[in-house]
């Protein structure tokens, strides 16, 4: 009861429920002194210290079934994933919504603060990143997942921009972006799916202002590239 | 010489990054990124070693380099972990 009232405050996470008749893959339990530690490891004032307190615990354990958390707002376009990173307060959110504005109903938000991302063995080159409960203070998100197939690494500039960047400099920006467990073995675990990640992904460097073209100039760079593997799935078929 | 935390490493974008693991994570929260000469040498400093110590087992593992180059290339590397302050 305690949980379902302090989340409300916060945005309504019934669509996240499952029913209690399912066995829980994990079941976690947050003591005062996981709330105490949360308080004391925020940077400022703020509530929620009992879902932050949950959603360490999960992240925790994630690394060590595939999984991990991507600091990022994630949308669906068509079927495709689009994460966009950056330091918080950079407007990632600013520039996903102008995503929206330009295509509609075709883009869906699925995560915009906390997506995790999750491999599975039978398809290892397809990272899927989720909706959860943990979506930044707009909430923006849905219980969906999508496949990642393009990672964004936002700055703000002038001038509209969108070009592909190594895999070195993704990695650099990346490892800020991914929540690190404590845990030995799940952080090993973490650098590992980081470098799936990158290896699976196409990876940009977006420079934008708050302009609509903003959005214009890296849906045209990011589809086209989208258009140019169709044609090669297709030729691949024949 | 020995490194002041506990790491983990393993291969990202085909060079090695160690990251701080446990309590030593609120410590050091960054993490290092290295060639594979380097991890030969963040390695040996997960226990208490001298220079000399790490020298001598490189010239055995290394082929067709001088004493006084990987004397630099140690000294080189150590001494960017101490700028760091991950050495004890």
């Amino acid at each position: 009861m305690e949980i379902k009232h302090e989340w409300n405050q916060n945005g309504d996470t019934s669509d996240y429920g499952v029913s209690f008749s399912d066995a829980p893959e994990l079941s976690v339990f947050i003591s005062k002194n996981d709330v105490k530690i949360e308080k004391k490891l925020a940077k400022f004032e703020r509530g929620g210290f009992f879902s932050s307190a949950i959603h360490r615990k999960i992240a925790e354990w994630l690394p060590l079934h595939n999984a991990f958390v991507l600091h990022s707002a994630v949308f669906d376009v068509d079927g495709t994933g689009i994460a966009l990173a950056a330091h918080s307060g950079t407007g990632k959110t600013t520039h996903m919504l102008l995503w929206q504005k330009l295509i509609g109903d075709r883009l869906k938000i699925v995560n915009g603060d906390k997506p995790i991302v999750r491999f599975f063995d039978d398809e290892p080159e397809t990272p899927y990143a989720y909706g959860t409960p943990w979506n930044g203070k707009e909430h923006l998100g849905c219980n969906m997942r999508t496949p990642l197939k393009h990672i964004c690494f936002i700055e703000r500039a002038e001038n509209n921009s969108c070009v592909e960047m190594s895999k070195a400099e993704a990695a650099d920006l990346l490892f800020n972006q991914v929540y690190m467990p404590k845990d030995p073995n799940a952080a090993l675990n973490t650098l590992k799916l980081i470098d799936r990640l990158i290896s699976c992904c196409k990876l940009w460097r977006i420079k934008c202002n708050m302009d609509i073209n903003a959005a214009q100039t890296a849906y045209n760079k990011i589809f086209e590239v989208e258009k140019e593997n169709e044609t090669e799935i297709h030729l691949c078929n024949k | 010489m020995k490194l002041k935390y506990t790491f983990v490493t393993n291969e990202v974008a085909d060079k090695i990054v160690a990251v701080a693991v446990g309590e030593d994570l609120e410590k050091f929260g960054g993490f290092i990124k290295m060639n594979g000469t380097g991890a030969y040498i963040f390695n040996m400093l997960k226990n208490d070693v001298t220079e000399d110590e790490i020298v001598a087992a490189m010239l055995k593992d290394y082929e067709d380099v001088t004493e006084q180059e990987v004397r630099e290339t140690v000294k080189e590397f150590t001494d960017k972990l101490k700028e760091a302050d991950v050495l004890i």
